[in-house]
């Protein structure tokens, strides 16, 4: 999908993803490290795509896919 | 006596005894020096029998390490073998339930269940004394919640007016899932039931509102345990105040997504519903597919 897309499309489709993939990951009680890697990928993509720059917050004891919602909601409320 | 209440722990008794189970005492000796002196679980039951004043301290040593043997390594066996302990009060506790509310066997799955689950509840850190009491206590007071609200519910259903039939099983929805139901393991059943959550419920919760959901609703955990996974270095007061937050953050939650499934309800007049019923006044009858 092309940057022209609608932002918001875009910002909803990845953030019904990656609520799915929490829900996944939570039935499946896989590890943090792969929930971390999946966040980052996802995070690249997403601001790759929506030329988005994360505000800087404390993420420390966040798990990154929470946090990656966080920032897809702040882009949707923009 | 119920026979079947009696027949469960029956066989209980029977798998506590397995040597099978032989090692897991073994490794749980090398961890609580309450179960140094004993060689094999059955002189830990025989201690925990033992009706006199004078073993106080080594009956509250054992109960300690039996329960936090069974919050640390959850299995059947330690919970079999705290059941099998505490058998005499739960006993007593099963043949002081009156009423109709619920089946026989249900009762005896409430007293289990709610003991089981005051067991994994149980603030070890705090430093209280007498634990085989404050289990019986906390028990009582869980088995007798759940009994007078079905009861509650039975009275309304036989007496009340059907408008307050209809507003308590809508604070009810969406139900949880029983303490103890596994998650769905069949990945197309996984993924429909996580889809149905992300499309009804998604653009209402946050990430970790979405994450709490899915352990309560689809995976039926407690939240003391979703907090275990979540948060596991907690201190046991930081994790009081935590587990408070969570449980508020729950309710609101659930809440808040009353209105965005409630035309998923059954009876519904909706075709993209869940409901399965032919007939919307007549949720009883499921329409075949």
């Amino acid at each position: 999908m092309s940057t022209e897309a609608p932002r918001a499309v875009m910002a909803r489709a990845f953030r019904e993803t990656t609520l799915s993939l929490i829900g996944l990951f939570q039935v499946y009680e896989v590890e943090p490290d792969l929930a971390c890697a999946t966040a980052d990928v996802l995070a690249k993509l997403f601001r790759r795509h929506l030329r988005h720059v994360p505000a800087n917050g404390d993420t420390s004891r966040r798990c990154p896919l929470h946090a990656l919602v966080d920032e897809m909601d702040q882009v949707l409320g923009d | 006596m119920k026979s079947t209440f009696r027949r469960l722990f029956a066989e209980l008794r029977a798998e506590v005894r397995s040597p099978k189970h032989c090692a897991a005492f073994a490794e749980a000796r090398e961890r609580h020096n309450a179960f140094q002196d004993h060689g094999a679980v059955a002189s830990v039951l025989g201690v925990l029998a033992d009706g006199g004043p004078d073993r106080y301290a080594e009956k509250e040593a054992l109960s300690r390490a039996l329960i936090a043997e069974q919050q640390a390594h959850p299995s059947a066996f330690w919970a079999a073998v705290l059941l099998v302990a505490y058998f005499p009060m739960l006993s007593r506790l099963r043949h002081r339930i009156y009423g109709h509310a619920l089946a026989s066997d249900d009762l005896d799955q409430l007293v289990v269940t709610s003991f089981l689950g005051v067991v994994a509840d149980y603030p070890l850190d705090a430093g209280l004394d007498r634990t085989a009491m404050r289990l019986r206590q906390r028990t009582e007071r869980q088995v007798f919640r759940v009994v007078c609200a079905e009861q509650e519910e039975l009275l309304l259903f036989r007496s009340g007016p059907p408008e307050n039939l209809a507003d308590s099983e809508r604070a009810r929805w969406p139900e949880f899932r029983h303490n103890g139901t596994p998650a769905p393991r069949n990945p197309i059943d996984t993924a429909d039931a996580v889809a149905l959550l992300v499309e009804h419920a998604g653009e209402l919760l946050d990430g970790e509102t979405f994450d709490l959901l899915t352990a309560t609703l689809i995976c039926g955990r407690r939240i003391s345990s979703y907090l275990d996974g979540a948060l596991p270095d907690l201190d046991a007061r930081e994790r009081r105040r935590v587990y408070q937050r969570i449980k508020r953050r729950h309710s609101r939650a659930l809440a808040r997504m009353r209105p965005a499934l409630e035309h998923l309800r059954c009876p519904c007049g909706e075709p993209a519903g869940l409901c399965v019923c032919r007939d919307a006044d007549q949720p009883e009858e499921v329409a075949e597919r």
